[in-house]
C-alpha cells in the first residue's frame, strides 16, 4: 500500500535522524585544549571524575569570554586559592560551593561573580529561592555528579530529569507527581521550569506568565476561548478546580465530580441532589441497579464537556452542554 | 515536509561541522525491549508512555571548539514518545536550538477500552452504523480515545559579544486524536460521550531582543500565538442510537493571542538595592458566528467578536537596608478587559462577559537575630473587582500575614518554619428582593469556594539534615485548614495535612540508598439543599435557613475525605568495577470515601455513603543491571513488573450503554499488570 503525505514525511525525518545520529560519531579533530596541558591537570590526579566532567562542560572552554578556563585560574577561579590544597591537602582556604556549611550568599556570590548580568537572574533578587537562602550549587551541579539511587516509576526516557533537582526539597510536589493524574514530569516528557523560573519571577509561585491562566493556555490553547459564553473561575484561575502538580482525582481535578461542581452549584435541578453509592454501577446489596450519569464514569462532564466554555446558542451554551 | 526539512538539518549541520568531536557522556544506545501486559485497558499503563515500541534508540553527541559547540540529543528515536534536540553555539556571538518532542497520551484502548456505535470515529461526523445497533454495546465498533502531541520548535539567538541580544524563537504544535466529548442529546435528554475529533495546531512565534549589564537589564518581547481547531466549522456532529436523530455540537473555537512586554531591572540602588519591573500588555481575538450550530434561535447579533485584553504592571524593590536585614516590596496590577460582543438569546439568556482588576501588594521583611536564626515577616494585600454578575462577587479582598521563622543553630540541621493567615472577604451581589418561593432564591446562599469568605491557616515545618556529607534526610510537615465561615450553600471547609520524608545514604563503597515516604489527607465538607422547581406547600422552601423540609426540599452534607500513601526504595550498588546493579520499589495508595447526612422529611432515600472513591494500588519492582564490557562499551538489561488497581464508584462495573446514556469507555477498566524486559548496548564516546 502507497505511504500516505505523512506517513512519507514521517518516514523520511526518522531517516535523516537516523542518519545524523549514525554519522556524528565519524567527525574527527578537536581543537580543544588537551587535558594534560590545562591549569586544572594537577587537581585531576586525584578528582579524575569530577575533572572530566569539568572538560565536558562550557566552563572549560577558553573560547568563551570569562569562563574559568578563559580567565587562566583553573579550579582557583570558583575554589579560590588552592595553592594550600595542592601542596598539603588542606581545605581550609578552598571556596567550597556544595558544602551547605558554607553560607548561600556566599556560594551563590562565586557564580554571581560572572553570571549576575544575565538577563535570566533579572528576577533573582525576587525570588524565593534566593530569600529561603538556596544557592546556586545546591541546584546546578558542575561536576555532574548524581549521588541518589533511582526511585522511580520506569520511563522511557534516558537523560537526566530538571525534576530530580527540584524534588530534593520540594518534597510535597514530588508525592503529587508521583499520584495517579499527573502532567508528564516524572515520565520526563515535561519539566518544572516548563512553568516555573527558578531563578524569580515577579508573580506569585514564580511562574512564567502574567498569570495561572495565561501560563496554562500557553500549551493548553485551545482552552483559551475566547468563548460567548465564559465559566468565570475559568476565566481567572484554572486552580480553583485543577491541582497542576498532580492528584488523585481524574484530569488532575481537586476534587473528584461531581462534589467538586456541586460545591458551587445547588439549583432547582439536578445539581441539587446528592449521588450516593446506590447509584453507582454496582449498587450495595438490596439496592436495584440504576447508575446515574451524573455520577458515573465523568460525572458532570458526560454532558457539560465544554466546562471551559461553550459558543451554543440560547441555554445549551450557558449551560456548557452543546 | 517540515519535519522533513528539519531532520535533514539536523543532519548536514553534523557533517558540515567536521571540526568537532564528542566528548564526555556521548553516547549511542541501542536495544530492544518486550512488554507483557495483561489488562482489559491498558492505556493507564501507556499513558505518557509508547512501550509498544519494541526498539530503543538513544544518543547524544557533543562535539566542542574553542569557537563553537553542538550537541544532539535523541530519546526515544522512531517512538511516539520521541525527543530530539540540536543545541549548538558560536561562543560569543550564537545560540540556536531545534527540538521535537512527542507527547502521547492514551486514555482508553483494547478490548474493554474505546467502543462506539458509529462509523465515521476520527472524523467530525458520526453516522449510526448499519443496522442500527442502538444501545448494544456488543455490537458496537473498536477504537482507541488517544491523543500524540507533536512539538517542532527552536530559536536562534545572537549576541555578538556584547551586552545586546536579539532572539528568534518559533514552535508548531500538532494535536491529533480521539478524546471523550460529552454532550447532552435531544433525544431523552441523554448523556452522550462521543469520540471527539481533536485535530488542533497551536503556532507560536516570538521576538525579543535587550541589553544586559551588570548594573541593569532591559529587554521587550512580542509573540503571537496562533490557535486553530482544524475540525471543519468547529463542530462535531452524531445520530442518537435508539432513534437516529441528528445532534451537533460545538468544539473549541480559534484564536489568535499576541502579546508584548517590557522588562527591567535596575541594581545600583541604595541599600545595595534592586528595583524590578514589568510591563505586559496581551490581546486575544476570534470571530464567531452566534449560532454555529444552526438551531434557531435568535440573538442579538449573528457575529460574535472575541476581544479579551491584558494587562499587567510589576515593580518590585529589594534591598538590604542593614547587615541583618533584607527587604522586599512589591506591587502588581493584572487586569482582564473583555469587550467581546455581549449576545442576548431569545428567552432573556444574557452572556455574562467577565472583565476583573487586581491589585496585589506587599511587604517582605527579613532579619537574621543571630547567626543561626532569621526571622522573615510578610503582608500580603490583594484586591479584586469584577463585572457584576448576580450571585457572583464582584469584589474580593485577601489580607494575609505570614511569619517565618528558620534555624541553623543544630550542626548540619536547617528548619524552617512557616505560619501564615488569611482572610478573604468579598462582596456577593445577592437579590433577597426575590421571594423565597423563586428558584433564584436559593443562589443569595451559595457561595463559590474560589470566591467564598475564608479564614484560611497554614503550617508548614521543613527540616533538612545534611550529615557526614554522605546522609541526607529531608522532611516536610504541611497542614493547611480553609473555613469558609460564612457559606451556607457550598464548600464550608476544607483540611488538609500531609507529611513527606526523603532520605539518601552512601556508604564508603558507593552503594546508594534512597528512599522516600509521603502521607497526605484531604478532607472537603459542604452543605446543600435538595430542590425540586416549585415549592408545593413547602413554606419558603428556596430558603435553606427558615424554610420548610419535605422528602423534595431538605438541606444535606456531604463529606469527602482521602488519605493517600505513598513509599519508595532504591538501592544503587556498585558491585565492582565492571558491574553496577539498580533496584528499587515504589508504591502508592489511595483511599477516599463520601458520607451524608440528609435532612429529608418523611426520610425515604437514606443516603448511603461512597466507599470507593478513586481508591487506587500501584506498586512497581524495577531491577536493571550495567555491566561495562570495557570502556566504551555497556550492557544494560533490567526488569520492571508494575501492577495497578483503581476502584471508583462511577467505574466498578462499567456499562457503555444504561438507560437512555451512553458512554464511550473512557478512562474505563484500567486494571492492569505488566513485566517489562529490556537490554540495551551502549557506545560510549570516551
Amino acid at each position: 500500500m502507497p505511504l500516505s503525505k505523512s506517513a512519507r514525511t514521517g518516514l523520511l525525518s526518522r531517516v535523516c535522524a537516523a542518519a545524523a545520529l549514525v554519522l556524528i560519531p565519524f567527525s574527527s579533530g578537536i581543537a580543544q585544549q588537551a587535558p594534560e596541558q590545562a591549569e586544572w591537570a594537577p587537581c585531576a590526579q586525584c578528582h579524575e571524575r569530577i575533572v572530566k566532567h569539568f572538560e565536558g562542560n562550557k566552563h572549560s572552554v577558553k573560547g568563551v569570554k570569562g569562563t574559568p578556563a578563559s580567565l587562566g585560574g583553573g579550579c582557583g577561579a570558583c575554589h579560590g586559592d588552592i595553592s594550600d590544597h595542592l601542596k598539603t591537602g588542606s581545605t581550609d582556604k578552598l571556596v567550597r560551593l556544595s558544602d551547605k556549611k558554607t553560607p548561600a550568599d556566599q556560594r551563590s556570590g562565586t557564580c554571581l561573580g560572572c553570571h549576575s548580568s544575565g538577563r535570566h537572574l533579572t528576577y533573582w533578587d525576587m525570588s524565593k529561592h534566593k530569600k529561603n537562602e538556596v544557592a546556586c550549587s545546591d541546584c546546578h551541579n558542575v561536576h555532574g555528579k548524581k549521588d541518589r539511587a533511582e526511585v522511580n516509576y520506569y520511563r522511557t526516557t534516558v537523560f537526566d530529569l530538571e525534576q530530580e533537582a527540584c524534588e530534593v526539597c520540594h518534597l510535597q510536589v514530588r508525592n503529587q507527581f508521583n499520584k495517579i493524574s499527573h502532567h508528564p514530569v516524572p515520565e520526563g516528557k515535561m519539566k518544572c521550569s516548563d512553568c516555573h523560573n527558578p531563578h524569580g519571577t515577579l508573580n506569585h509561585a514564580m511562574i512564567k506568565a502574567d498569570s495561572i491562566t495565561q501560563l496554562c493556555t500557553t500549551c493548553h490553547a485551545d482552552k483559551r476561548g475566547p468563548y460567548i459564553w465564559e465559566h468565570p473561575p475559568v476565566e481567572q484561575n484554572c486552580l480553583t478546580c485543577h491541582q497542576s502538580h498532580g492528584g488523585v482525582a481524574n484530569k488532575l481535578l481537586t476534587e473528584r465530580q461531581p462534589n467538586l461542581c456541586e460545591d458551587c452549584h445547588d439549583w432547582g435541578r439536578h445539581p441539587s441532589n446528592f449521588y450516593d453509592a446506590k447509584l453507582g454501577f454496582i449498587p450495595p446489596p438490596g439496592f436495584p441497579v440504576s447508575p446515574s450519569s451524573r455520577l458515573v464514569a465523568r460525572s458532570c462532564t458526560n454532558c457539560h464537556s465544554n466546562i471551559h466554555g461553550s459558543n451554543a446558542a440560547g441555554t445549551a451554551g450557558k449551560r456548557f452542554i452543546k | 515536509m517540515k519535519k522533513k526539512i528539519l531532520a535533514c538539518l539536523i543532519s548536514q549541520l553534523f557533517l558540515v561541522s567536521g571540526s568537532v568531536a564528542a566528548a564526555e557522556g556521548d553516547f549511542v544506545e541501542i536495544g530492544g525491549r518486550s512488554t507483557d501486559e495483561s489488562s482489559l485497558n491498558a492505556a493507564k499503563l501507556f499513558e505518557y508512555r509508547d512501550l509498544d515500541a519494541n526498539g530503543i534508540f538513544h544518543g547524544q553527541f557533543t562535539g566542542r571548539t574553542d569557537d563553537y559547540s553542538v550537541r544532539l540529543r535523541g530519546e526515544n528515536v522512531f517512538a511516539d514518545d520521541q525527543f530530539l534536540e540540536l543545541v549548538g553555539e558560536k561562543y560569543n556571538f550564537l545560540d540556536y536550538r531545534i527540538f521535537n518532542n512527542k507527547i502521547v497520551h492514551n486514555l482508553s484502548f483494547g478490548p474493554a477500552g474505546g467502543l462506539s456505535p458509529w462509523v465515521g470515529v476520527g472524523g467530525g461526523n458520526l453516522a449510526l452504523a448499519v443496522p442500527t445497533p442502538g444501545n448494544n454495546p456488543a455490537l458496537w465498533g473498536p477504537f482507541d480515545h488517544e491523543m500524540q502531541r507533536d512539538n517542532w520548535g527552536g530559536h536562534l539567538e545572537v549576541s555578538p559579544d556584547s551586552p545586546f541580544y536579539i532572539r528568534f524563537a518559533a514552535n508548531e504544535l500538532n494535536t491529533d486524536g480521539i478524546r471523550p466529548q460529552g454532550f447532552r442529546s435531544t433525544a431523552g435528554f441523554a448523556a452522550t460521550e462521543l469520540p471527539g475529533l481533536v485535530d488542533w495546531t497551536t503556532r507560536n512565534w516570538t521576538v525579543e531582543t535587550g541589553w544586559e549589564a551588570t548594573d541593569y537589564v532591559i529587554s521587550a518581547n512580542f509573540t503571537q500565538s496562533r490557535y486553530y481547531n482544524n475540525l471543519f466549522n468547529k463542530q462535531i456532529t452524531w445520530q442518537d442510537p435508539p432513534n437516529g436523530t441528528g445532534n451537533s455540537a460545538t468544539q473549541q473555537p480559534d484564536n489568535v493571542y499576541n502579546q508584548f512586554f517590557l522588562n527591567g531591572v535596575y541594581r545600583k540602588l541604595p541599600w545595595s538595592g534592586a528595583l524590578m519591573g514589568k510591563f505586559t500588555y496581551a490581546k486575544l481575538e476570534n470571530e464567531q458566528n452566534t449560532d454555529p450550530l444552526g438551531s434557531g434561535i435568535a440573538a442579538s447579533t449573528p457575529a460574535f467578536s472575541g476581544d479579551v485584553g491584558y494587562t499587567d504592571v510589576s515593580l518590585a524593590y529589594s534591598a538590604m537596608p542593614m547587615n541583618d536585614m533584607d527587604l522586599r516590596v512589591y506591587y502588581y496590577y493584572h487586569d482582564r478587559d473583555n469587550k467581546s460582543t455581549p449576545v442576548v438569546y431569545a428567552g432573556g439568556f444574557l452572556t455574562e462577559a467577565l472583565s476583573y482588576t487586581k491589585h496585589n501588594a506587599g511587604l517582605q521583611v527579613g532579619y537574621r537575630l543571630s547567626r543561626a536564626n532569621k526571622l522573615t515577616g510578610t503582608y500580603d494585600y490583594h484586591y479584586v473587582s469584577r463585572s457584576p454578575i448576580l450571585f457572583y462577587a464582584d469584589e474580593t479582598t485577601d489580607n494575609k500575614l505570614q511569619l517565618e521563622w528558620r534555624n541553623t543553630s543544630l550542626e548540619n540541621v536547617t528548619a524552617r518554619l512557616k505560619y501564615w493567615y488569611l482572610w478573604r472577604d468579598s462582596n456577593f451581589l445577592q437579590d433577597f428582593a426575590l421571594p423565597a418561593t423563586d428558584p433564584e432564591y436559593i443562589r443569595n446562599f451559595i457561595s463559590s469556594y474560589d470566591v467564598a469568605n475564608l479564614n484560611q491557616n497554614v503550617v508548614k515545618l521543613t527540616l533538612d539534615w545534611a550529615a557526614m556529607g554522605n546522609m541526607a534526610l529531608g522532611t516536610e510537615l504541611l497542614y493547611k485548614y480553609n473555613d469558609y465561615d460564612d457559606t451556607v450553600i457550598g464548600r464550608t471547609s476544607d483540611e488538609r495535612y500531609g507529611v513527606n520524608l526523603f532520605a539518601n545514604y552512601i556508604t564508603g563503597g558507593g552503594i546508594k540508598l534512597t528512599a522516600f515516604a509521603d502521607y497526605e489527607n484531604i478532607k472537603y465538607d459542604s452543605n446543600h439543599r435538595n430542590l425540586t422547581s416549585s415549592c408545593g406547600a413547602v413554606p419558603n422552601c428556596f430558603d435553606p435557613i427558615f424554610g420548610g423540609v419535605s422528602a423534595t426540599f431538605f438541606n444535606w452534607s456531604g463529606k469527602v475525605e482521602t488519605d493517600a500513601w505513598g513509599f519508595g526504595v532504591g538501592l544503587d550498588v556498585p558491585v565492582n568495577e565492571r558491574f553496577n546493579f539498580v533496584a528499587n520499589f515504589l508504591t502508592q495508595k489511595n483511599d477516599g470515601e463520601v458520607n451524608f447526612e440528609s435532612g429529608q422529611t418523611p426520610l425515604t432515600n437514606v443516603p448511603i455513603g461512597i466507599s470507593n472513591w478513586d481508591d487506587y494500588t500501584k506498586y512497581a519492582f524495577n531491577l536493571k543491571g550495567v555491566y561495562a564490557i570495557n570502556k566504551q562499551f555497556d550492557v544494560t538489561g533490567g526488569w520492571t513488573y508494575e501492577d495497578y488497581k483503581f476502584r471508583d464508584v462511577g467505574f466498578d462495573g462499567y456499562q457503555y450503554a444504561f438507560g437512555s446514556d451512553r458512554l464511550t469507555g473512557a478512562y474505563a477498566n484500567p486494571d492492569y499488570h505488566v513485566n517489562v524486559l529490556y537490554a540495551t548496548l551502549k557506545y560510549k564516546f570516551q
